[in-house]
């Protein structure tokens, strides 16, 4: 059985609706049994996979949003992000961004951010005067910021697959990240869509001095993550874990939100949703490891230097490449089954791993937002209530800033490798 | 359509899943104070040897845990968009097709994993000094617990909405 069969076995099985997990376990399993291998090592790669102890970092960032979420401080936050730049044109739709910018130091889900802000905000700016599918559309669009600022659970997996720095992959997300927020918020102002909704009056001095400790709390978060990781405090997992206990002392005594039974909820939906992608983490140790015996990077590798392309070509042409599966693909099962085919051929072309990192998390977020499969666009439209094609007719235009911004970090690197650079060296 | 199955199975079967959901709180809290722990012993310059190790133990169990219940409720990652555009009977052929494949996936999964258990367990952990057995049984717990799910699966290829009950979670 050869790996093109694997992987028509796995997009058939993964086209029908099988869990990724189960779809990429079963041609792997194949493969052992036809080519004379061991089962046992299959059982041997799956727990070797999670085992490990920065991949843990994974359900201690879900845990730290949970935390958050279930203790009301998504709602405070909207209304310190209001104090912020509700004056401005765009109003409530600023609004969403700048909050999606500061809630994605406490979370590194884009869907998290999407199902979080919007259950909030869609209402507000539909009265505001939004349509749905526009207010669905900012929301969706403005939640791809939450994996590309740190902390951010594609990076910690691309880290582990990649043995790469999860502290300078977390920095090298930063610049990009607030650039894509900055962007979107000054195209807001152009929008016509903004012209005649509610704007909100500029904020007092005591209305700002009342909801600032929200918005402290919740920048606490993502310091205590960095500043821990980079002075060599924390590892990035026990960061995580810090962040957890930090969101629940928060939460229980300073907001006063989290009771005992949104605690243990917010544990057991941390719980599944880390158990949901690390159970795709385990068997795709499996299914990487097939593709490392059949030499699949090595193979891409000379067909890339038998078409003689530059570095920039080369990430451009994976650009594109990753656009489109990202298109029809859920970002962890690509980042797991691609990151180990691609890094050795980026670090062929002398391209750097965490540079690479950023721009593959950048392209698969952008998927998360495109049809036919993006989930965020799915969850918007739950929310909303908004049909899936009226949203995404709404979201067009911002792939404008989306595509601008991986263009810019693709032509320069430094905008990337800047900030890590700077930090750990 | 049917009511709701209350047959004794039923019952146990929501049993598990409720002994389950408390294991996985358990764990979350329990790996949360080792890895404290950790930096608690390292700032205050002792080592622990134990602490890494155990808390990795724990993840990899809390993965696996979670499996069956994300599996009882229809809510594994999957690409469901293909399946839903499908005409009502192919789609319930194709769920059902699903569920085949994933019966054999876990029944392969069981076979080889005791034996992998079997073979590991007289080998220990470098700092629990635990049989490495105790390292790949989540495997196979998760796929017998997940087999004996396969009945909620069926109900939700049966009754599409049935997986709306995981909202309380998600």
């Amino acid at each position: 059985m050869t790996v093109g069969m694997i992987l028509i076995v796995l997009a058939i099985l993964m086209a029908i609706g099988l869990p990724v997990s189960i779809a990429i376990l079963v041609p792997s399993l194949l493969y052992l049994f036809i080519n004379d291998i061991p089962l046992s090592s299959a059982i041997a790669r799956m727990s070797g996979s999670v085992n490990s102890f920065t991949v843990m970092a994974v359900p201690f960032f879900i845990m730290a949003g949970q935390v958050m979420n279930n203790s009301g401080l998504t709602e405070k936050l909207i209304a310190f992000t209001r104090c912020l730049v509700g004056h401005m044109r765009g109003g409530l739709a600023q609004v969403n961004v700048a909050a999606s910018i500061i809630f994605a130091g406490m979370s590194g889900s884009a869907v998290a951010d999407a199902g979080g802000l919007g259950s909030v905000l869609i209402g507000p700016m539909k009265k505001d005067g939004y349509t749905g599918s526009f207010a669905a559309a900012v929301t969706a669009a403005s939640s791809t910021i939450g994996p590309i600022i740190p902390p951010s659970i594609p990076m910690v997996i691309f880290a582990v697959i990649a043995e790469e720095s999860v502290g300078r992959l977390f920095l090298a997300g930063a610049v990009p990240g607030f650039l894509l927020g900055l962007l979107m918020m000054v195209m807001l102002r152009f929008m016509p869509q903004t012209r005649d909704v509610k704007v909100y009056p500029r904020a007092t001095l005591a209305e700002f001095r009342t909801h600032l400790p929200a918005g402290v709390l919740a920048l606490m978060m993502p310091a205590i993550i960095l500043i821990g990781i980079t002075a060599g405090v924390f590892t990035p997992t026990e960061a995580a874990a810090v962040a957890a206990v930090y969101a629940t002392i928060v939460g229980a005594f300073i907001l006063r939100g989290l009771t005992m039974k949104r605690f243990r909820g917010a544990l057991l939906q941390s719980m599944l949703l880390s158990g949901n992608v690390l159970f795709v983490v385990a068997v795709a140790g499996v299914f990487g490891w097939i593709l490392a015996r059949e030499g699949v990077s090595g193979q891409l590798a000379n067909w890339l230097i038998e078409m003689d392309l530059s570095p920039l070509m080369l990430l451009i042409a994976l650009n594109v490449l990753l656009l489109l599966i990202g298109c029809v693909l859920e970002p962890i099962s690509v980042l797991i089954v691609l990151t180990p085919v691609l890094v050795p051929v980026i670090g062929y072309a002398g391209i750097d791993t965490v540079h690479f990192g950023v721009i593959m998390v950048f392209n698969l977020m952008i998927g998360l937002v495109t049809p036919p499969m993006g989930l965020v666009l799915y969850v918007v439209g739950d929310v909303s209530g908004e049909r899936f094609e009226r949203v995404v007719k709404d979201i067009l235009p911002f792939y404008l800033p989306m595509l601008l911004v991986l263009l810019l970090i693709t032509i320069f690197p430094d905008l990337v490798l800047w900030l890590p650079d700077l930090v750990f060296n | 359509m049917t009511g709701p199955d209350t047959s004794n199975f039923a019952r146990a079967r929501a049993a598990m899943i409720r002994l389950q959901e408390h294991l996985l709180i358990l764990i979350a809290v329990t790996m949360t104070l080792v890895v404290l722990y950790q930096i608690a012993a390292r700032v205050g310059g002792f080592s622990v040897r134990w602490t890494e190790e155990f808390a990795r133990f724990l993840s990899i169990w809390a993965t696996f845990l979670a499996v069956p219940i994300l599996i009882s409720f229809g809510r594994l990652i999957n690409i469901d968009f293909f399946h839903l555009a499908m005409p009502p009977r192919l789609r319930r052929i194709v769920s059902y097709m699903q569920i085949a494949v994933s019966v054999a996936a876990f029944l392969v999964l069981i076979w080889v994993g005791i034996g992998q258990v079997q073979a590991t367990w007289r080998q220990t952990s470098p700092g629990l000094l635990w049989p490495m057995g105790l390292f790949t049984l989540p495997i196979v717990v998760c796929s017998i617990l997940s087999l004996a799910v396969i009945p909620d699966w069926i109900a939700s290829a049966r009754h599409p909405g049935h997986e709306n009950d995981m909202e309380k979670y998600l």
